[in-house]
């Protein structure tokens, strides 16, 4: 479970105010307008912002003072998941062990997870010598091996096709549903969220103005700012 | 919070590298020469002083070489740092050196080329037993002793070569 307690963040002249809970388990989608504070949040939850006011819970635990590696907390990231000097294999060992000194559980490890992603057979290449959908792959990997109870996704496959995209979030729900992980991912593709989150969040200037079942949100006509942000998007037929 | 602590090094670095620029290395020699020629033990300390100053001088080209390609790197891999708990030495072991690789075996053939020329800190703390090359081909030049500069001046180059094409290697090596 993550609960933001009454978390209040100022960003230059932006106030935000985030009061929510996210049940254990739970695959959330967070949507909304640019600078609505999609990232902010995921960044308080992850460490990367502290709160001026309130407190961050992640399950029972108060981790607002601690820094983003102590978290139960893994994040994939739009682009830079991935060091470019270092091979597939060690990228995804890092999640292990920051000093890249593995025993032979923890190197067995690595490549049952390097394999669950389907890249069994590139663990040597540099990420430079791979395709994008594969180098988010690496970060999945690297979030399976590090084995943290929230995982959270900032846009990561945002640059991946209609079909790739779903082939990741494939992935994902089936990491989700082995380990039973609480998610949250933002995302500007209303349709990733049908497909793969059982909630979801809109999000307009610095608060969760809804969070509701998917199917519930999406349908929704008492959000006239959701419409605006939808556009023509909720009009044509998937 | 990553804005500030990344400002915050910015200016610590910035500001080292404006102390080398407004404090010129000569003066600063003759000044440790002013303070510390009284003190026992001051030639021995010579080599040492001699060092430290080329390191000084070299300072602000080498930060002009190395800073963007730090900055870089930190903008590109902070967060992913901060949340694999990749800090200290095996931050700059296994993500900054490699990525300023390149960049620092440049950043050392410059230092290294920049101290050669320099004649500044040996003409203050040389002796008769402690010379730099170049200054012993400005000596030897000086008697005409042409034969021995022309030695010296070889082994020099030699030295030049091997450094820079061993710094050269290296960066390749990235």
């Amino acid at each position: 479970m993550i609960r933001l307690d009454h978390v209040s963040f100022r960003y230059e002249d932006m106030a935000m105010d985030f009061d929510a809970t996210f049940p254990a388990g739970s695959f959330t989608a967070v949507i909304g307008p640019s600078g609505s504070g999609k990232s902010t949040l995921l960044n308080l939850i992850a460490g990367f912002e502290t709160p001026n006011q309130g407190r961050v819970l992640i399950g029972e635990k108060d981790v607002t003072a601690l820094p983003p590696d102590q978290r139960p907390v893994s994040m994939m990231f739009q682009d830079n998941n991935v060091f470019a000097h270092l091979d597939l294999w060690q990228n995804v060992a890092l999640g292990i062990s920051p000093s890249l000194k593995l025993d032979i559980g923890q190197r067995k490890r690595v490549d049952a997870a390097l394999s669950e992603v389907g890249l069994a057979s590139l663990t040597k290449r540099k990420p430079g010598e791979v395709s994008g959908g594969e180098r988010q792959r690496v970060a999945i990997a690297r979030a399976l091996v590090r084995d943290r109870p929230v995982l959270l996704l900032d846009e990561p496959f945002a640059a991946l096709g209609p079909a790739l995209r779903r082939d990741m979030l494939d992935l994902v729900r089936a990491m989700q549903q082995a380990k039973v992980l609480t998610i949250l991912m933002v995302t500007h593709q209303p349709e990733d969220a049908q497909y793969a989150a059982s909630h979801t969040a809109y999000l307009e200037a610095g608060r969760i103005v809804a969070l509701r079942p998917t199917r519930e949100l999406f349908a929704a006509e008492d959000l006239p700012g959701l419409a605006a942000y939808l556009g023509d998007w909720r009009r044509s037929p998937l | 919070m990553l804005a500030v602590r990344n400002a915050m090094w910015r200016r610590i670095a910035a500001l080292a590298v404006l102390t080398s620029w407004i404090v010129p290395p000569a003066a600063l020699a003759t000044g440790w020469f002013i303070s510390l020629i009284a003190q026992a033990g001051f030639w021995g300390l010579a080599a040492f002083l001699v060092i430290a100053m080329n390191a000084l001088m070299s300072l602000p080209f080498v930060a002009r070489v190395l800073l963007p390609a730090l900055a870089q790197s930190a903008a590109a891999h902070d967060r992913l740092c901060l949340s694999l708990g990749l800090r200290g030495w095996n931050r700059f072991r296994l993500v900054e050196l490699p990525v300023v690789k390149r960049a620092l075996g440049l950043a050392l053939v410059m230092a290294l080329i920049l101290s050669l020329g320099d004649l500044t800190a040996i003409s203050l703390f040389g002796t008769q037993d402690f010379v730099t090359l170049p200054a012993l081909i400005y000596r030897q030049m000086g008697s005409y002793r042409f034969d021995a500069a022309i030695g010296t001046a070889l082994v020099l180059g030699l030295i030049v070569l091997a450094f820079s094409s061993l710094a050269e290697r290296w960066g390749k090596a990235a």
